[in-house]
């Protein structure tokens, strides 16, 4: 499979040598994970300065020799040319950046569908092939109902967190975002991550590429991880490293599916989260019941819940980033997807009890 | 006047009585007598026939809820207190000595019930143990074929326990709303 996370090879054209120097440095430093310049002849994609004099004809140029690779024109008027990323000037570090990393992931998409293609060639059939069948919703996903957990804090986390899995060793993660810093140590040994940011800090986080984050960490010795863990066990800081896992990835997903997640497929549940011990959420509780009960897929469990795919999708992201949820591929699962509600007999009943829940004043459902 | 049980169950000391307390919407009314025999070392009193307490739903309908008692000489109540149950709790006490044996023998005891009905089991104690934790306890019930809602419960927080109880009737009504 093709590393998603492997910086995209550009060019520049038409740039002078101070505004090559202000984007080198914006490409060593925030976006060194999405980008690296390169010749002319090693690029993966170009980016052309439409305003230089000579600007029209170095795309045709570039357009002519590598009609495959994508182009990010710069421009202070749009000079409407098709099928290229165009960049109003002046351009923002982030839009730059932006409109990199979006290349890079269709170069690395690109890639990807031809090596699946030539494995599918090579492997055999499998003994009880899944047969996918067809999913109007699925068909209208778009590249921005899924999010990489890799361009995002999260898949970092989850890289360290599975880096030290069963090691009774302290993590201390920096992150830097616009000038502030923040400081996360996680501890496996003590189940907990100590932090102190607010919600809101949290999520802005969560949310910005990780591009535009400045990361480092430090791996401290048994006998320094033991004493920090004491102290936090001692004081009862931090919260568990599920429910720390759980809200990333609902920040991050924002009503988003991890990338590569297919909709047409059912997604199970391995077992109930932890729901006393998890930040409320909307519908969490009804999703979790449908999908506990049984395989489905996700756009089934919105519409037989009557709710948004985005609680749906946030929720499966959460689950499935503390490995609780996956798509199935057993072909059982894979044999009714459709089907109408069949409420029990006390129904009426069970509802009438869950607002009286409700009323008691808990929304985990 | 339209009458329901939930019937809350588990060994002694696990957190029934005060779960119950929790979420009645009247004061419990407990058979506390002097604990005698191994009891005594883990409370003063325990509950020798059962606890009780009631939540009201709209109109003239109720809840009843019941404890069991914990000790296993009172069994033959178990039984009795779950005619006309619609959901099981289940309360294990995570710093017991042996709490996955806790779990099994309360989920054989009422495995007819847990069969017709559902079960939903809070984890008390969590604090005061190291081990076992979540994920185990959802191991040892993969073994016996079983996947209930098993969550982390404080028994004196009212939030856990409506937690619990709800999840318990998404169990028994996926396509509650």
């Amino acid at each position: 499979m093709a590393n998603t996370n492997t910086p995209l090879n550009v060019v520049l054209l038409g740039f002078d040598e101070r505004s090559q120097e202000t984007m080198r440095q914006i490409f060593h430093g925030p976006g060194k994970r999405c980008c690296v310049l390169v010749d002319e002849k090693n690029a993966e994609a170009g980016i052309i300065n439409m305003d230089s004099v000579d600007g029209s004809t170095l795309l045709e140029d570039f357009r002519q020799h590598y009609p495959d690779r994508p182009i990010i024109i710069m421009a202070v008027k749009d000079p409407c040319v098709h099928n290229v990323v165009f960049l109003n000037k002046p351009v923002s570090q982030l839009e730059l950046l932006s409109a990199v990393l979006t290349l890079a992931k269709e170069c690395r998409a690109s890639s990807e569908v031809v090596i699946k293609k030539v494995v599918g060639v090579e492997s055999s059939v499998p003994a009880s092939p899944v047969q996918k069948k067809p999913s109007s919703v699925a068909d209208t996903l778009k590249e921005e109902d899924f999010y990489d957990p890799q361009q995002f804090l999260q898949g970092e986390l989850q890289a360290i967190l599975e880096s030290i899995r069963n090691k009774e060793i302290v993590i201390k993660l920096s992150v830097t975002s616009s000038g502030a810093s923040y400081q996360i140590f996680l501890m496996p040994g003590l189940n907990r991550v100590v932090h102190q940011l607010s919600t809101v800090q949290l999520a802005q986080l969560s949310s910005t590429p990780i591009f535009l984050l400045e990361l480092t960490s430090k791996r401290y010795n048994p006998k320094d991880s033991l004493s920090l863990e004491l102290g936090a066990h001692e004081k009862n800081l931090g919260e568990p490293i599920e429910t720390f896992l759980w809200r990333v990835a609902r920040y991050t997903s924002y009503g988003r599916l991890p990338t590569g997640t297919d909709v047409s497929l059912p997604a199970y549940l391995s077992y109930w989260p932890n729901f006393t011990r998890l930040p409320t959420a909307n519908n969490a509780m009804r999703i979790a019941a449908l999908l506990i009960e049984k395989a489905r897929p996700l756009p089934l469990v919105a519409k037989v819940l009557g709710i948004s795919l985005k609680d749906v999708f946030s929720f499966y992201s959460a689950a499935h980033a503390i490995g609780l949820a996956d798509i199935s591929q057993r072909s059982v699962d894979q044999l009714m997807h459709t089907e109408t509600p069949s409420p029990p007999r006390q129904h009426g009943l069970f509802g009438r009890l869950l607002n009286r829940l409700k009323d008691m004043g808990n929304t985990a459902s | 006047m339209r009458n329901h049980k939930i019937i809350f169950t588990g060994p002694v000391g696990a957190g029934k009585t005060t779960a119950i307390s929790a979420i009645s919407d009247i004061p419990v009314v407990g058979t506390d007598a002097l604990a005698q025999d191994m009891t005594r070392r883990l409370k003063k009193t325990t509950t020798v026939a059962m606890d009780y307490g009631q939540m009201q739903l709209e109109g003239d309908e109720r809840i009843h809820l019941y404890g069991t008692p914990g000790q296993e000489r009172f069994d033959f109540m178990w039984d009795i207190l779950t005619q006309g149950g619609i959901g099981l709790i289940l309360l294990v006490d995570n710093s017991r000595n042996q709490p996955f044996q806790d779990m099994r023998f309360f989920l054989a005891a009422f495995d007819d019930f847990i069969a017709e009905h559902k079960v939903a089991i809070g984890v008390t104690r969590m604090d005061l143990a190291q081990g076992p934790a979540l994920k185990d306890y959802h191991r040892e019930l993969r073994t016996l074929k079983l996947n209930p809602p098993v969550f982390e419960v404080d028994a004196r927080r009212r939030k856990d326990v409506v937690t619990l109880l709800q999840s318990l009737l998404f169990s028994l009504d996926p396509w509650l709303g």
